[in-house]
């Protein structure tokens, strides 16, 4: 049986909990790029099949549990769904975006999907991003921009965490400035 | 003791008795007191030794002007603080500090017996004087660095840690005296969110004096703060020096959070100091001003200090500086300290050297007040014991005169008085000129960028009043409210500058670097004007004070040498930082391995598992190469070539960039961004490319796969990736926005596991059953959809070593399990892991290049020897097509890539290594790019660029490494191995 | 360190998230020019003292190219335009 690992596999989320601030990795989703400009001719009916509807800037719209499309430029957007629909719907999108401008690319294997929540996520924040996240990051929002040194994607699509996207290759990297900047509040 | 009777609002907790090390001796001082007023209150005078003349030094001020008292905190251990300045230097339970200066020590410095030879030590000394023989300088400097400086360097790892913040406010105020108080509350008042900043650990700024006069001060400052502390709007950050003041308001400030802690009580899992960068709309500078000493002969004599600091001492820390004090100046505020220190009980002597001021009441309780007059000269031993006055008289033409019969006053503190400098330095550091008062005798902030203000004694206010009404309006413009504007300031009555005559006598400007005023006299002499070429002559305010005491009376001493007007010679340019910055601090977190971001591949844990060596290639950790047992480098690589050569290998290639590439234009994007043709590529079938930019010089190269007629997928060089995206990017969004193509990076998202030698196909056989592997069905430069172990996988028949080569790739969350059933399957084929190292060997053996190894931004194609990827008759140029036909990059006797083979197969070149066309020629006509002993052919092999190398094949030229040898080679094609390609479809 | 106003995410941004991508605007010449012509195209810069016109990068955000007008000597922003807008303009 081939096994699955997620980027931060065998890392020690518990050593990063602690008083006020919690990580952990999402590991059941896929991810998939959808580059394509809205007003692409045929697009709108494409995507009124496939069930998407495309946010303005720095918007989200739908939901994890079914599709969660989130905006990263104007004519790039991050769909992030359950692995299990992953294959069917890139099927699915490449057959009814078919002679259409637009590339639907699998990027399931591109990033670690972290979840960070409690009272002092936003200091930790504060200490790796120059975006004012506590001020400006509300519900509904996407931003991409730099965490530490590595670029990311982060998110809040609820009250109570924030999500931080990272490519896999810095996952380790993020795993260690959250590691850092959370260690005064353990 | 010198410690007074409790004073109305003093600072100290008197209940908290702090035993300190001064110097080896024990001390006693109390908590919140500084290192400076536990040693004033200990009577400690004499706290350093000057930089060029070994002279005595005591302290002269209360804050971070101050240039004498640089102090070595916890010395030898992991918390060693060099040249921290005891005015700021909150004492601790068991804190350990020395002086920073005093060769050997500050009670005998040898400098000080050099004194019958100092006056030959004036500015450029050691320029004129160690200037010839050139030869020698490396002998004089090794003895003049031992005589130079202040503190010793840490000699331990810093035991603490460090780290940034990012802030955000509407308003920042820099500054918590009255102005800035008044300030922050208006704004916040006004719905602004409010950071205010102040370096002292507690608010108030001057007003601790104030209150000390006057008892209203003190409840305004209660009223206040309290106001502000329970104000939701405000953060307050003590402790917290804003040093820089960049573009678009972006204030940079190094926050102190635990160096006022017992060392062994300090919180672990908190950072000694913070680095706050700070982003405000608007920015409130309530910085204050500095006193600026008066200048007179032996003016650096333990016991003169700024007369103000006199006064803060007494008010917030209940020291006394003198018994018999002396207070002298040239304005106002001088009076108000006599009154503070006859308070104290003292009766002191006051010097002004105006007429006019009403001082009967001091008179009446029989203080001297000598008006007319100022003071020439200190005196005393080891501290002050008398000063000498003189009568002064002044006029429009010729500024101050001073008389020369002076009398003399027996004294134990010399307060002294020449004026007020606002604090400009922040307002400056964005480009802002300051501009003169002749009315404060002072250089005042231009305030001139946009969302930016000043309010306080920074803009010349002399009472906490004014500044606390003028805080209040600017706090409220910084809100964005309508306020009614404030009166003028209250300035403080000043007169001009007393520069002194300058003769023998030592007048000091800036006592941390012994500049004196007759070395500026020297620098206009010798023809220096700028005052930029002053300063760096007689270094003036090089120091780590950077001369906040004695900048401004030394362009007041040039003005003066050069008959010019104070505001005609001007300031130096005021920089970053305003005071000293920890490098601990700038540095943050990111030391040591997460200075820089470490990206690993999904093998990551079987390479360490496996024992791998790494090597850092762009920002990634690569298996370097795999050792076995006691092998060193060359065994381990020998090894793995062999085993590639002769058996199986297999190697981790994810960290090649990738790059999706889809729409109707894919094709056309690849036709003008690599020199060769992509018109046939037929899906199913890769292509290597060659990338030029417009200068026609090599960039990058890979390989591309045709997925579809509209679907490509490149892979660049692996320390290529984001570049060559970016250059796509750049070029589809300026100069072919028309072209229909997305491009996406995929890099992270496929991990590539390569597995490589005669023996792969039948290793492929085993894992792989839905693909034909055979050669006639699956030929080189083809790829395949396909299953491996289970895992949809990309298959690749592409090759980097001349073997039979299959790259899979799997998705990323699969690559370590594929990358172990490789390596289980390939047991029984003895397959063998191989690095970077190996690679490199394998590639050279076969004269593959490495784009920045073997081409360096000057080598076209066709100096690679690479014509054959060079595709001309495209319908659109490809970039760099125009450069190829440049007179300098088409003519003759460029240096072209080829190979070498030295005479003696053991010896291996080093890279790098220069060459020449004769035993005794100086003349280089290359240089070696690639170098390695390669197993397989049993002798080294190397690449080159040699000047018109393709047509010197068979010539026998040189290599000249540093170590002076003359090394002869022959000029080789590049391919070493295989010529006949015999190889790369392996074992039939 | 400069805010720049990206026009792409309609936010003010940190010059951290970006990446000076050197002078607007260059004409690229055909490839029947002359080698001086194609030189200096390729090496040489125009490098004003005060107004600039430069492209920038959303390095770290969407990036997106687009070009900002700048004063060099105070780093004031002039504007933040999109390549498109130009064209609409010409």
């Amino acid at each position: 049986m081939a096994k699955f690992e997620t980027a931060l596999e065998g890392h020690d989320f518990n050593a990063l909990a602690g008083n006020g601030f919690q990580v952990s990795e999402e590991r059941n989703y896929g991810y998939v790029v959808l580059r394509i400009r809205p007003n692409t001719a045929g697009a709108a009916e494409a995507l009124t099949q496939l069930g998407i509807q495309l946010p303005n800037a720095l918007g989200i719209t739908g939901a994890l549990d079914t599709k969660l499309v989130k905006w990263l430029s104007p004519d790039e957007y991050l769909i992030t769904l359950p692995l299990s629909q992953k294959d069917a719907f890139i099927k699915d999108a490449k057959a009814a975006l078919h002679g259409i401008f637009a590339a639907v690319v699998d990027n399931s294997g591109g990033y670690s999907l972290l979840k960070l929540s409690g009272e002092h996520v936003y200091e930790v924040l504060a200490k790796n991003c120059v975006y004012d996240c506590s001020k400006f990051l509300s519900e509904g929002k996407v931003i991409s921009t730099l965490f530490s040194k590595a670029a990311a994607v982060i998110y809040r699509i609820d009250a109570n965490n924030v999500y931080l996207m990272v490519r896999w290759s810095f996952a380790d990297y993020v795993f260690q400035a959250l590691a850092i900047s959370s260690r005064e509040f353990r | 003791m010198k410690r007074l009777y409790k004073q109305a609002n003093e600072r100290i907790d008197r209940s908290k008795e702090i035993h300190f090390s001064w110097q080896g001796a024990h001390y006693t001082g109390y908590a919140g007191d500084t290192l400076a007023s536990a040693l004033l209150a200990n009577g400690v005078k004499l706290v350093g030794r000057s930089f060029k003349y070994g002279r005595q030094r005591g302290i002269m001020a209360a804050g971070v002007e101050e240039p004498n008292a640089l102090v070595i905190l916890e010395p030898e251990t992991g918390y060693h603080v060099p040249n921290a300045r005891a005015t700021e230097v909150e004492i601790y339970p068991d804190l350990v500090a020395k002086a920073a200066s005093g060769i050997p020590s500050i009670n005998e410095d040898l400098r000080a017996w050099l004194k019958p030879f100092h006056r030959f030590m004036a500015a450029g000394f050691y320029y004129k004087t160690f200037m010839s023989p050139a030869l020698l300088w490396p002998k004089y400097e090794e003895q003049l660095r031992k005589l130079a400086g202040f503190a010793t360097a840490p000699n331990k790892p810093d035991a603490e840690t460090y780290d940034h913040y990012n802030q955000h406010t509407d308003v920042a105020v820099i500054g918590g005296g009255a102005a800035g108080l008044a300030a922050a509350l208006a704004a916040a008042n006004a719905g602004s969110k409010v950071l205010l900043l102040d370096e002292r650990a507690q608010l108030g700024g001057e007003l601790v004096v104030d209150a000390g006069r006057d008892p209203a001060a003190q409840a305004w400052f209660n009223q206040t703060y309290a106001a502000l502390e329970a104000h939701a709007n405000v953060k307050i950050l003590v402790r917290t020096t804003a040093y820089a003041l960049h573009d678009y308001n972006l204030v940079l400030a190094l926050e102190r959070r635990q160096d006022h802690v017992t060392i062994g009580a300090r919180n672990p899992h908190q950072s000694r100091q913070r680095l706050h960068r700070i982003r405000a709309n608007k920015v409130v500078l309530a910085t204050g001003s500095h006193e600026r000493p008066l200048m007179f002969a032996n003016n650096d004599l333990p016991g003169v200090m700024l007369a103000s600091a006199v006064s803060r001492y007494q008010y917030e820390y209940s020291v006394l500086c003198g018994s018999k004090p002396l207070v002298v100046g040239n304005n106002d505020s001088i009076y108000e300290v006599a009154r503070d220190l006859v308070k104290a009980g003292t009766r002191p002597t006051v010097v002004d050297c105006r007429m006019g001021y009403d001082a009967s009441d001091l008179t009446k309780l029989g203080v001297l007040v000598k008006q007319g007059y100022t003071i020439v000269k200190a005196e005393g031993r080891t501290s002050v014991e008398r000063a000498l006055i003189a009568k002064t008289a002044y006029s429009d033409s010729h500024g101050w005169v001073v008389g020369d019969a002076p009398e003399t006053i027996a004294c134990d503190l010399i307060a002294c008085s020449g004026g007020f400098s606002p604090l400009v330095h922040l307002d400056c550091h964005t480009g802002s000129k300051p501009w003169f008062s002749k009315d404060y005798q002072a250089f005042m902030p231009a305030c001139d960028k946009p969302h930016r203000y000043v309010a306080g004694s920074v803009n010349g206010h002399s009472d906490w009043q004014g500044a606390a009404a003028e805080g209040e309006y600017v706090g409220l413009l910084a809100a964005g409210q309508a306020a009614n504007p404030v009166n003028a300031p209250k300035l403080l009555n000043v007169a001009d500058f007393i520069c002194p005559d300058v003769g023998r006598d030592k007048v000091f400007l800036d006592m941390q670097n012994d500049v004196k005023a007759s070395d500026i006299e020297l620098a206009i002499l010798e023809n220096y004007r700028s005052i930029e070429h002053i300063k760096r002559y007689t270094a003036l305010g090089f120091g780590t004070d950077q001369g906040k005491t004695g900048n401004v009376n030394g362009i007041a001493v040039a003005a003066k040498v050069m008959n010019l007007p104070i505001e005609a010679v001007g300031t130096t340019t005021f920089r970053p930082m305003y005071t000293p910055v920890t490098m601990g601090v700038l540095a943050g977190s990111e030391i040591g391995l997460h200075s820089d971001p470490q990206r690993f591949t999904p093998m990551q844990a079987s390479h360490r598992a496996k024992g791998a060596e790494f090597e850092v290639v762009g920002q990634w950790m690569r298996p370097w190469y795999f050792p076995q047992g006691s092998e060193d480098m060359h065994q381990a690589v020998a090894r793995e070539c062999l085993a590639v050569r002769n058996n199986l290998g297999m190697m981790d290639a994810s960290t090649l960039g990738k790059i999706d590439i889809q729409g109707p234009d894919a094709r056309e994007l690849l036709a003008r961004v690599y020199t060769n043709a992509w018109a046939k590529l037929a899906p199913g079938k890769c292509r290597y490319g060659l990338m030029c930019d417009e200068t026609g010089m090599i960039i990058d190269d890979g390989v591309t796969a045709c997925i579809s007629d509209t679907h490509f997928l490149m892979t660049t060089t692996t320390g290529g990736a984001a570049r060559i995206y970016n250059h796509l990017e750049t070029w589809l969004q300026t100069e072919w926005p028309d072209l229909k193509v997305y491009i996406t990076s995929v890099t992270d998202h496929w991990s590539t596991t390569a597995v490589v030698g005669p023996k792969a196909r039948r290793l492929m056989e085993k894992l792989c059953k839905d693909v034909d592997c055979s050669a006639a069905n699956f030929p080189f430069m083809d790829w395949r959809e396909g299953t491996v172990c289970g895992v949809p996988a990309r298959i690749m028949r592409i090759s980097f070593s001349g073997e039979l080569s299959y790259e899979i790739n799997v998705q990323a969350n699969y690559g370590r399990f594929i990358w172990e059933s490789v390596m289980e399957a390939g047991k029984e084929f003895n397959i063998t892991p191989y690095g970077t190292e190996s690679m490199h060997v394998l590639r050279a053996e076969k004269g593959y290049v490495i784009v920045g190894q073997d081409t360096d931004g000057s080598i076209t194609p066709y100096d690679a020897n690479m014509a054959w990827a060079v595709s001309l008759n495209k319908p659109y140029p490809f970039l760099g097509q125009r450069a190829l036909t440049r007179s300098d990059t088409a003519r003759p006797g460029r240096k072209q890539l080829v190979g070498l083979l030295t005479d003696d197969p053991h010896k291996v070149l080093n890279e790098g290594c220069q060459l020449v066309a004769e035993i005794g020629s100086k003349a280089m006509i290359g240089h070696v790019t690639s170098s390695y002993f390669s197993p397989v052919l049993g002798r080294s092999i190397a690449m080159a660029v040699v000047k018109g190398g393709l047509d010197l094949m068979g010539t026998k030229i040189y290599a000249k490494p540093l170590s002076y040898e003359v090394i002869p080679l022959t000029i080789v094609d590049s391919v070493f191995y295989d010529q006949g390609k015999e190889k790369i479809d392996g074992e039939i | 360190m400069f805010l720049i106003h990206c026009p792409y995410c309609g936010e003010l941004r940190d010059e951290q998230e970006y990446r000076y991508a050197g002078e607007a605007f260059i004409q690229r010449p055909s490839l029947d020019c002359t080698d001086e012509q194609w030189g200096d195209y390729v090496f040489n810069r125009t490098n004003p003292k005060g107004k600039t016109v430069e492209q920038w990068a959303h390095a770290a955000g969407c990036r997106k190219l687009f070009v900002v007008e700048r004063n060099n000597v105070t780093n004031e922003i002039y504007a933040v335009r999109t390549f498109e807008s130009y064209k609409e303009q010409a």
